[in-house]
């Protein structure tokens, strides 16, 4: 387990680094935006991480409710925490790029206002985790409330095609709306940052179990000092 | 359905004895609208879109507080064991307190309206048939959204603070729509779009209460 650990942390670093690469120096300055256009691999990869954690984490309280097996319920935590870490990075990164294509930091934009929106909506799936009781009924409550959160993910993903909005739209029907190295780079940093939440997950679904087993642990004692 | 009749009576029952949820909704839309007259006293440079906002945003508030009230009046002596383990299951609970929250909200959203359209007196601003639509599907979207939320927190620590932090991000999606197509309805423009989108909102909190009601709380 620990040779195969090492080798996933060096394929993960050997990854970022070759990512780096395809965005710094393997893809062009854009015509209009000149190196700025580099925000934007960041803010696709950001982008795709948040969609893929937020999916596994509504099919996992989807399995939860089913079967009541809690380790789903961990699922489901670690890649809502790790989902609006990235969201939180999509927001920033989206803020910069803005600045720099817009010349504004913010705007009620379809787009913007929905990644707001889903963003505070999984804040508030962690916030009921860290205020609510007992894992049985956390993981019932948070189940819930995650496939409740998930409907704002397709909203998300659609804005920009189902309103008036000036966010680009880069994926169409007919093909992407940019150059082919800078396709390439979108699609290395959308690798590289899966990877990162592939290892990400593994840390914190560990880190999860030590936390339960302590808890466990502490209140073991706590019954024994009562006896 | 005769469990929901007999549950939705008693909740407009226990509303005619205590008025501690669609009185209360109510009584909050007005001093919102009566704040909002005395800080923008404007001597009618106001916009449509302005009053619409205001309106939303006075509804938006008032529903929040029927919505902690919701399932909040059976949390005393168990009410909500004996609801839940009476003849007929869950499902009519729910589909009974959509029904009570639906009825507040819309009652509320409609005497809102008229109150604002007279208060803020802008050209443009009447209750059409368009923007009582747009009210009544703002007051499912309040109460589909308002029943899965409140019946999911129930029995959670600090349930009154959590509930509303919960809602509103749920509820800034039926806000927009309904904003956008008062407003649109005021100054002529093409509301249908954002009465479409609130139409496809509200279909999906409906279905998802009456999917998850098994899991909302447990007795």
């Amino acid at each position: 387990m620990a040779r195969f650990r090492s080798w996933g942390l060096a394929l993960l670093g050997a990854g970022m680094v070759a990512v780096l690469y395809l965005i710094f120096l393997g893809s062009p300055d854009d015509a209009v935006l000149g190196p700025s256009q580099r925000i934007f691999y960041v803010h696709m990869g950001a982008a795709a991480v948040a969609g893929v954690a937020y999916t596994i984490t509504a099919a996992a309280s989807l399995l939860y409710l089913g079967t009541r097996r809690l380790s789903f319920d961990q699922w489901a935590a670690a890649s809502a925490e790790i989902g609006t870490a990235f969201t939180t990075m999509l927001l920033v990164s989206g803020v910069l790029w803005g600045r720099a294509a817009w010349g504004i930091w913010w705007t009620w934009d379809p787009r913007l206002t929905a990644t707001v929106i889903l963003w505070v909506l999984f804040m508030g799936y962690l916030m009921v985790r860290q205020w609510t009781d007992g894992r049985e009924r956390r993981a019932r409550v948070a189940s819930v409330l995650a496939l409740a959160a998930y409907v704002a993910v397709p909203i998300d993903y659609m804005t920009i095609r189902w309103w008036k909005s000036i966010h680009p739209v880069v994926m169409t029907s007919h093909g992407f709306n940019m150059a082919p190295s800078m396709v390439v780079a979108m699609f290395a940093a959308m690798a590289g940052m899966l990877l990162l939440f592939a290892a990400w997950m593994q840390i914190r679904l560990a880190l999860m179990r030590v936390e339960w087993g302590m808890e466990d642990a502490r209140n073991r004692m706590r019954g024994m000092g009562r006896r | 359905m005769q469990k929901i009749w007999t549950l939705f009576v008693k909740d407009m029952r226990l509303e005619a004895r205590q008025k501690d949820m669609g009185f209360l909704m109510l009584a909050f839309a007005m001093m919102e609208t009566l704040v909002f007259g005395f800080a923008l006293d404007s001597g009618g440079r106001m916009q449509t879109d302005e009053v619409a906002g205001i309106l939303w945003m006075g509804f938006l508030f008032a529903g929040m507080l029927g919505i902690v009230r919701l399932f909040g009046r059976e949390t005393a002596e168990d009410v909500m064991v004996g609801m839940a383990m009476a003849p007929g299951g869950r499902l009519p609970v729910v589909m009974a307190k959509m029904a009570v929250a639906w009825v507040f909200c819309a009652a509320t959203a409609s005497i809102a309206t008229s109150v604002d359209v007279a208060v803020f007196q802008v050209p443009g601003t009447r209750v059409s048939v368009i923007v009582v639509l747009v009210m009544l599907l703002g007051a499912l979207g309040l109460a589909s959204v308002g029943t899965l939320l409140s019946g999911l927190s129930l029995n959670l620590s600090g349930h009154e603070v959590l509930l509303p932090v919960l809602t509103m991000p749920f509820l800034v999606p039926v806000a927009i729509a309904g904003m956008e197509a008062t407003g649109a309805a005021w100054r002529g423009g093409r509301p249908w779009p954002w009465i479409h989108a609130l139409m496809a909102y509200d279909l999906i909190f409906m279905v998802l209460p009456l999917l998850l009601y098994e899991f909302l709380w447990e007795v």
